[in-house]
């Protein structure tokens, strides 16, 4: 059926400014959000300079905004607690956390707009489309604001630097993974979400370049990002193809679910050898029950404290390798009480996440795998 | 001479023949989920012998898909009504991510009994659809537009008290949605059970009654002393509850709540409920067509998955079958005139 994701990405800009939809209603009311939190801020700075006793109040306060694609994924909210509390961190941070409400391509160029036209200090953006975006990014540079790219990148923009993995080499991996768990041989799906999505697009040609010829892709299934369609499309094919040995989810759906909602996953146990993305919490209990045996993480907290500090060091002047590639692991299932820990920890609100999912900031001009040409 | 008899002979038989048979397929075509009902049947045949699993006709695989399609039925079932008001629901979708919310956050964080998380969350989605009812009737808005209105209130509210992030009931919890009466799973149990109910209340009441009449025609039901307003204000209660049932149990069937549940699940509540004969004129349309609808839609997904059809296809395909329901649909009606 029609879900609102699937066209993300594949409107021209200018066809999706002009159509009156929900989709610009909601993105629209959210940009009005944004710029009411980014106005909460230009007040902060007011305040300020008015010249209070402590030594934060001396410095000018920079209003940070970090756009991800969508604010009801959950590996984005991770990245809201990040950004927070680097914010708290640097002292003299408004931290803006703002996009359309679910993913949504022309909705965020209107949130970034609204932006735009607070003047922000900063903008940090995960890109739904590498090409769409490019107009609203070089209009915020254009502006004196920073801006960079996190989690996906928008290449030929001016935006400063870019914060991500490179998805054709997490999805190679992905495809090595699964050969070793398979030696090499046997049949699998692979399943997807929105079949427009360039990082998802990317993974798969990954996943396939990476397969031995033993190994045959029977078929690749697209989820338009929604839960119940993915557990519908796993179990699906694995009622298809009996001769079925493994499954590699770039995008794990399916298991943002309970165990329960996939019986004949959890059936196959062992036999059909599943990799997947994103160790949200319900995924660590397929962990723990040896139905999933890889998992590839993100830097989610990094995403929002990455950027933020980033970003703040670009305003204080610095420069910054162009590519700061983000860490990339996989999750197997001995370390499923780790990921437990982990998102108890997030319920606990952002200060005891802050102890578990712990990182160092950055320095610039970034880590020493950081690669390109030092921009600032 | 003997040559009229004759020939009349034939002729009155065939005039006889072709009265019975005009009158079966006017009986036939006045069955608004004739076409619906066919295309399940042709698709489910073809599917038998061609998915090359051969699995297409097991319990397992037909169970399945009429569990997956029971959340969006039983919200179909409030749109249907909606519709045969001349109305619509938009909000359906945001309403279930919310109720299923509003239960999940019930449970897992103040650990509220789950009879007592599950009538709030249905509470909540009656208020919700009472919202809708008044702002249509009392405030006087375009449904389309109050609806529209409200759908971005639900998952605007969902959003900011979720802050993004999923819930997750206790994992006791999803026996409701992923547990079996015998081998039947039990939101397909509750799916028929609401659709007797209902479709019982509609062709059986006063009231059930007057949901038709407001639809056909609004002026004429008010001049037959019809109230008008409380015929609207309960269809779109009575649709808010059935979203909330839908959203409660694909909550307890994921064992997970989020926000952005349930996108754009109001275009198939509306697809469900045209392809199975709701007219969106109002007026017109069966409560068992809408389920129909729904499980048609399901079943193109699952059998383009067994045939092993690329992925690409599949929207593609769903949207063809549509517009050939409602190809059907409009030659029923053309034949029916004539």
């Amino acid at each position: 059926m029609s879900r609102e994701r699937r066209e993300k990405g594949s409107r021209p800009r200018a066809l999706g400014a002009e159509r009156i939809s929900r989709r610009d209603f909601l993105g629209k009311a959210t940009g009005v959000a944004a710029t009411l939190a980014a106005g909460g801020g230009i007040g902060g700075i007011l305040a300020a300079c008015g010249g209070g006793p402590t030594v934060v109040s001396k410095k000018k306060t920079y209003t940070i905004a970090i756009v991800p694609k969508g604010l009801d994924n959950p590996v984005f909210a991770l990245a809201n607690l990040g950004g927070q509390v680097r914010a708290k961190e640097l002292g003299n941070v408004h931290f803006v956390f703002t996009a359309s409400s679910t993913t949504d391509t022309n909705g965020d160029i209107n949130v970034i707009q609204g932006l735009i036209e607070q003047k922000v200090d900063a903008i940090g953006v995960s890109c739904n489309d590498p090409n769409a975006y490019v107009p609203v990014l070089n209009h915020a540079v254009d502006s004196g604001i920073k801006v960079m790219t996190w989690d996906s990148d928008a290449p030929s923009s001016k935006r400063i630097c870019f914060y991500g993995v490179d998805s054709t080499a997490v999805g190679k991996r992905m495809g090595q993974e699964i050969s070793r768990l398979l030696n090499g041989q046997g049949n699998i799906v692979i399943i997807s979400g929105d079949p427009a999505a360039l990082n998802l697009n990317q993974r798969i040609q990954g996943v396939r370049s990476a397969l031995p010829s033993g190994i045959k892709v029977l078929q690749v299934l697209y989820t338009n990002d929604d839960i119940p369609s993915a557990i519908q499309k796993t179990e699906d094919a694995i009622r298809t193809y009996p001769d079925l040995n493994g499954i590699v989810m770039v995008g794990g759906w399916a298991l943002f679910s309970n165990e329960g909602a996939t019986p004949l996953l959890d059936q196959k146990k062992g036999q059909i050898k599943v990799v997947s993305f994103d160790p949200l919490k319900s995924v660590v209990d397929y962990l723990r029950d040896g139905i999933v045996q890889s998992v590839w993480t993100q830097d989610y907290w990094g995403w929002g404290y990455q950027s933020v500090t980033i970003l703040y060091s670009l305003l204080q002047g610095n420069r910054w390798h162009e590519f700061i590639p983000q860490p990339s692991n996989n999750v197997t299932p001995d370390q499923w009480q780790v990921w437990q820990q982990r998102w108890a920890a997030v319920d606990q609100g952002a200060a005891a996440a802050a102890r578990v999912w712990g990182e160092k900031p950055f320095t610039a001009p970034g880590p020493s795998n950081a690669t390109g040409p030092l921009r600032g | 001479m003997a040559g009229d008899p004759v020939e009349a002979l034939p002729s009155a038989r065939w005039r006889r023949l072709a009265a019975v048979r005009a009158a079966a397929a006017r009986q036939v075509m006045a069955i608004s989920w004739i076409g619906v009902l066919v295309g399940i049947v042709v698709i489910g045949a073809v599917a038998t012998y061609t998915v090359p699993c051969g699995c297409f006709l097991t319990g397992d695989n037909l169970l399945t898909t009429a569990q997956e399609f029971s959340y969006i039925a039983i919200a179909a079932l409030g749109g249907a009504m909606v519709i045969m008001t001349r109305g619509i629901d938009l909000s359906v979708g945001a309403n279930m991510a919310f109720t299923g919310l509003i239960s999940a956050t019930l449970l897992s964080r103040f650990h509220m009994h789950p009879a007592a998380a599950v009538a709030a969350g249905l509470g909540v989605g009656l208020g919700a659809g009472l919202l809708n009812g008044l702002l249509i009737t009392v405030v006087g808005m375009q449904p389309f537009i109050a609806t529209l209105g409200t759908m971005s209130v639900f998952r605007g509210v969902a959003l900011v008290y979720s802050q993004g992030f999923t819930l997750y009931p206790p994992a006791s919890f999803t026996a409701l949605g992923q547990g079996h009466l015998g081998p039947v799973p039990n939101p397909f149990v509750i799916l028929v059970v609401l659709t007797v109910l209902l479709s019982v209340f509609l062709s059986g009441t006063a009231l059930g009654r007057h949901v038709y009449a407001v639809g056909g025609n609004e002026d004429a039901a008010r001049l037959l002393g019809i109230d008008v307003e409380r015929v609207k204000v309960f269809v779109y209660a009575l649709a808010g509850l059935l979203g909330a049932m839908g959203g409660i149990l694909l909550m307890s069937f994921l064992g997970s709540a989020n926000p952005g549940a349930a996108t754009g699940y109001e275009l198939d509540v509306i697809a469900a409920a045209v392809i199975g004969g709701v007219s969106l004129f109002g007026g017109e349309g069966t409560l068992f067509g809408t389920v129909l609808g729904a499980a048609l839609i399901q079943e193109i997904q699952n059998v383009l998955l067994l045939e092993r059809v690329p992925g690409y296809w599949t929207t593609l395909v769903v949207g063809l079958v549509i517009l050939g329901a409602i190809g059907v649909d409009q030659l029923r009606r053309r034949l029916r005139r004539a």
